[in-house]
């Protein structure tokens, strides 16, 4: 109840935070974007204090009134202290890896430290996520990595950024919010079952089954480290020729096609989850794939910057255009 | 979501130290055990934090918290509430030890500590207890940091270096406060039990008493006269207590009942008014000394009729009252039937030749000043003053006055008011002390136990009582030098403190120092520890008229400037440079370029920035690109040695001197 009800009020007056202020990629945090307010530590500090206050009173000890007073100011200090551990820091958002959708994508920061100073015992996180820690000391400039999972495909924002200290004795808390404009791309959660059609190959030899079998012997070559133990030419190592490997043509050459129509039993979501698990499939596999999907054809083509682009566009698709 | 804070090695080892730091002056008053117990529970979290055991069962903890428990309250009884509060927190600080896991459970031992730390002060008020306990604070203070430092780069002398850098600003803010705050009396009463037995004068006198406490360099009071000198010394008379009851040995100070009845304040008109200020030390004694003769009594205190002062209770711990005397005159009221037998009484029998004496005196005159000056003529004729005369037998008045003839101010005082008595005058001792040193850099007079003094008063018919010192009779030199200068060649002057100061008096610069250290000691007790005293004062005196906006802006201005000033600090702290110098080379280098509009991005690679900036300066090509290269192996190569280093460094000024 308490829970819900403290959950909903942080969640407001971090919106009323946020508004004052564009999303950017890159800012300096100031007075007018830091807020700063005891800790139920720091009220318990302020407790203890008070309670010396009475010993000193009831005593009539001068001393135990210093002591009480020299407490409450530290605390006092502390404010100042903790407040300039987040003042004249620099965040710069610098990238976003794509993920899959249940999975967490990385976004890397780059925090500066203002007129080189040292930061210590910084807490960054998103929105109701673990935070991460991290500090500037010696250090002027320094990267984090902070996580968010991906809950819809598509293009998506890990909402605010929290960046919080207790530094130095967690009496006080200073926070600021800050919305950047990072975003990362989602692919579709990859599903997996099905079998790719006969067909979905443009030559003879299409079916899904015989990509596996690598089997036309095309003849040895000197062997390299890396290379598969299974293909060592035993015979030839025999007859003191050296070690070979046999050299196989596979059908990696061949290209295959993913086509929205394979699967007309499913719905557009899972027909894109599907397709997506058949191109980590066939990424994985080396193989050549390319991908049609209404209004869109993507040849075939492998690599690293082409499974992006398909899965890209399986992301993406029925969305706005980024 | 909230991570489970685990403890750095260096925010344990803090707390260990704390908790030591906090313990030490405190065992010496606890139970022995509870000592012992603390450095158990500690070794057992150093052996937990080695990886040696692990931590105790709950019901090991509940074991032990119960039996810890009820120890404390056996050994230390239920009567002494704070001794206890004090033990019984102690007790579980330590169990609270084989509890840490985490920062919250380091939270409750840090807090506790504050207040124990401000507890060590009802115990002890010295400098060097002040001292200790802002030490004490800047400790825990490194230890509560170190709970919130980076774990990333966890280090041992970083919680210390924040510590004074928050404590040093906060000191100011502390002393404003304590000014400026006003103090409220007791919301409830909790005495603290003090040892009882202490020197000084008792309520009973025998003629060897006063030469115990020559042993003793202890100070009893100190005073501070409003005109800021003293009085010549042979009015320097500190009155405590008067003496009427003689047992043939002894003699009793006057009881609350025959002083029952307080006197009447001192007319208004000889003599002007002395007016002093007296911070007596705790005597564990009710009376107040008053330099001859006070007049009026200030709360709480009671002028009793043998113009004596007592306070309510005795005293405890330092005292401060504004006193004042008239040096000239005591009153005149008429003695009652009853006191007048009172001064008069001796017992039955015994030292029959000074009676024998006495009445052969007031046969040939029987005038009291003739019976006085017959008296002090026979000491000062025929007596020696000495802090170690012989022993006296059972009629110890006759021993003295035939036999020995040697002896002190108790010897004196007593055998003279034997003859008076004798001889049909009223007489009693009174108990104080005589003299006292002067504080030049306070200004203000020290009082010691070996100025104990001891003289008669005479009672004339229509003049009252009237002082009369036959120690000054024997040895004038005692009222008129200090005690110290007087006994130094005594043999049992200062016997107790071999080693105290005032024994080196004639070594100017060791009397020096002495009086330095009291001075010191003295402005302590008046402007900190009895401070609620003179508030009001010092307020009135800084602001005039004690408006609220005067003690706002008191209390705001100060804070302000030393916030400010901290914030300043904080702002345009510099970190120590680079201590990489690689790094520092290339910040040079690429300082230079970003003012050719080639400045580094944020988080950009040497390597693509150096190829950013060759495309720019195609004339520079070679050499950056050396340096970035240079630069990559320094950081990355397992074999950069320092050829490398001195290569790159080269590289980076060559291209410096061409920009």
């Amino acid at each position: 109840m308490t829970e819900s009800w403290r959950r909903r009020l942080g969640a407001r007056a971090r919106r009323w935070a946020l508004r004052r202020h564009a999303p950017a990629r890159s800012l300096t945090l100031t007075q007018n974007r830091i807020f700063i307010f005891p800790t139920p530590a720091g009220l318990w500090f302020l407790f203890a204090a008070l309670v010396i206050l009475l010993l000193g009173i009831n005593y009539e000890n001068n001393l135990v009134y210093a002591v009480s007073f020299l407490l409450l100011s530290l605390f006092v200090v502390s404010i100042l202290h903790t407040y300039s551990n987040l003042a004249g820091l620099s965040i710069t958002a610098l990238s976003a890896r794509p993920c899959l959708v249940g999975e967490s994508a990385e976004f890397e920061l780059l925090l500066r430290a203002g007129r080189r100073r040292n930061y210590e015992a910084l807490q960054l996180s998103w929105v109701e996520q673990a935070p991460v820690s991290c500090d500037l000391i010696d250090d002027s400039e320094r990267r984090v990595r902070l996580y968010a999972p991906a809950v819809e495909r598509g293009w998506w924002s890990p909402g605010a950024l929290l960046i919080e200290t207790l530094y130095p004795l967690g009496l006080l808390r200073a926070w600021t919010w800050l919305e950047t404009d990072l975003k990362a791309l989602a692919y579709p959660r990859p599903l997996e079952g099905g079998l790719l059609p006969h067909g979905a190959g443009r030559g003879e030899r299409g079916a899904v089954a015989s990509i596996q079998g690598s089997e036309d012997f095309a003849g040895l070559e000197a062997y390299q480290r890396g290379m598969s133990p299974r293909h060592i030419a035993w015979k030839q190592l025999a007859a003191g020729q050296g070690l070979h490997a046999k050299q196989f043509v596979d059908h990696a050459d061949e290209q295959l096609w993913l086509d929205w129509s394979f699967w007309p039993e499913l719905d557009t979501e899972q027909r894109l989850s599907r397709l997506c698990y058949w191109t980590l499939k066939l990424a994985r596999q080396g193989l050549e794939y390319g991908l049609r999907l209404p209004g869109l054809e993507i040849a075939p083509g492998r690599g690293g910057r082409h499974r992006h682009q398909v899965l890209r566009a399986l992301a993406l698709h029925g969305r706005a255009p980024q | 979501m909230k991570a489970a804070y685990q403890l750095t090695r260096p925010a344990l080892l803090w707390q260990l130290l704390m908790v030591v730091a906090v313990l030490l002056p405190h065992s010496l008053r606890l139970p022995w055990w509870l000592p012992l117990m603390t450095l158990g529970a500690l070794g057992w979290r150093l052996w937990v934090h080695l990886g040696r055991t692990s931590f105790p069962h709950w019901s090991v903890k509940f074991m032990m918290a119960v039996t810890a428990g009820i120890g404390v309250i056996a050994s230390i009884g239920r009567g002494n509430g704070p001794e206890l509060a004090v033990a019984l927190l102690f007790a579980g600080f330590s169990l609270k030890l084989l509890e840490i896991y985490k920062r919250r459970d380091a939270l409750v031992l840090i807090y506790v500590a504050y207040f124990l730390a401000a507890t060590e002060l009802l115990f002890g008020q010295t400098l060097l207890h002040a001292l200790y306990v802002a030490l004490l604070i800047v400790l825990i203070t490194a230890a509560l940091n170190a709970v919130y430092q980076s774990e990333r780069h966890p280090d041992f002398w970083r919680p210390l270096r924040a510590s004074v850098r928050l404590a040093l600003p906060a000191l100011p803010l502390m002393v404003v406060l304590f000014v400026l705050m006003p103090r409220i009396g007791p919301i409830w009463y909790a005495p603290l039990a003090q040892e009882e037995a202490r020197t000084g004068l008792s309520d009973t006198l025998s003629p060897g008493d006063v030469s115990r406490l020559t042993g003793s360099s202890e100070i009893v009071f100190r005073a501070e006269f409003d005109n800021g000198r003293s009085p010549p010394p042979s009015s320097l008379y500190w009155r405590g207590l008067t003496y009427d009851l003689f047992d043939g040995r002894r003699w009793e100070a006057e009881g609350r009942r025959t002083l029952s009845q307080s006197a009447q304040p001192l007319p208004p008109e000889p003599g002007a008014l002395l007016r002093y200020r007296i911070t007596q030390e705790p005597s564990g004694r009710s009376w107040v000394y008053a330099l001859d003769y006070p007049v009026s009594a200030p709360w709480p205190l009671r002028l009793l009729a043998n113009q004596t002062l007592r306070a309510p209770a005795r005293i405890r711990q330092r005292v401060d009252f504004s006193l004042a005397s008239r040096l000239s005159a005591s009153s005149y009221q008429p003695l009652s039937a009853a006191q007048r037998e009172r001064y008069l009484a001796l017992p039955e029998q015994g030292n029959a030749r000074a009676r024998e004496m006495a009445l052969s005196w007031r046969a040939q005159d029987s005038s009291t000043e003739a019976l006085v000056a017959r008296a002090l003529a026979l000491y000062a004729r025929e007596f020696r003053y000495t802090l170690t005369p012989e022993r006296l037998g059972d009629d110890s008045i006759d021993d003295f006055l035939f036999d020995t003839r040697e002896g002190f101010c108790g010897h004196f005082a007593s055998s003279l008011t034997f003859l008076l008595r004798a001889a049909g005058v009223p007489a009693r001792i009174v108990g104080g002390y005589l003299g006292g040193e002067w504080n030049p850099y306070e200004s203000y007079l020290v009082v010691r136990q070996f100025e104990a003094h001891a003289w008669t008063e005479v009672w004339y018919e229509g003049r009252g009582w009237v002082r009369v010192d036959p120690t000054a009779a024997v040895a004038p030199e005692r009222i008129e030098q200090s005690a110290e200068q007087l006994l130094a060649s005594q043999p049992g002057f200062l016997a107790d403190t071999p080693l105290s100061p005032v024994r080196f008096g004639h070594i100017g610069w060791i009397t020096t120092l002495r009086l330095r250290a009291d001075a010191l000691n003295f402005v302590w007790h008046r402007w900190v520890l009895s401070y609620q005293l003179r508030q009001g004062e010092l307020l009135q005196k800084l602001f005039g008229d004690l408006a609220l906006w005067k003690l706002a802006l008191a209390l705001l201005i100060p804070f302000s400037v030393v916030l400010g000033w901290v914030a300043l600090g904080l702002l345009r702290q510099r970190r120590p440079r680079t201590k990489n110098p690689v790094d520092a080379a290339l910040l040079r280098l690429s300082s230079k370029f970003e003012r050719r509009g080639l400045g580094r991005r944020p988080g950009e690679p040497v390597g693509t920035y150096a190829q950013r900036v060759a495309l720019a300066r195609p004339d520079l090509a070679p050499m950056i690109g050396t340096v970035a290269r240079l630069y990559v192996q320094l950081r990355y190569a397992e074999d950069a040695g320092p050829a490398l280093q001195r290569a790159y460094l080269a590289a980076v000024r060559a291209c410096l001197r061409q920009l």
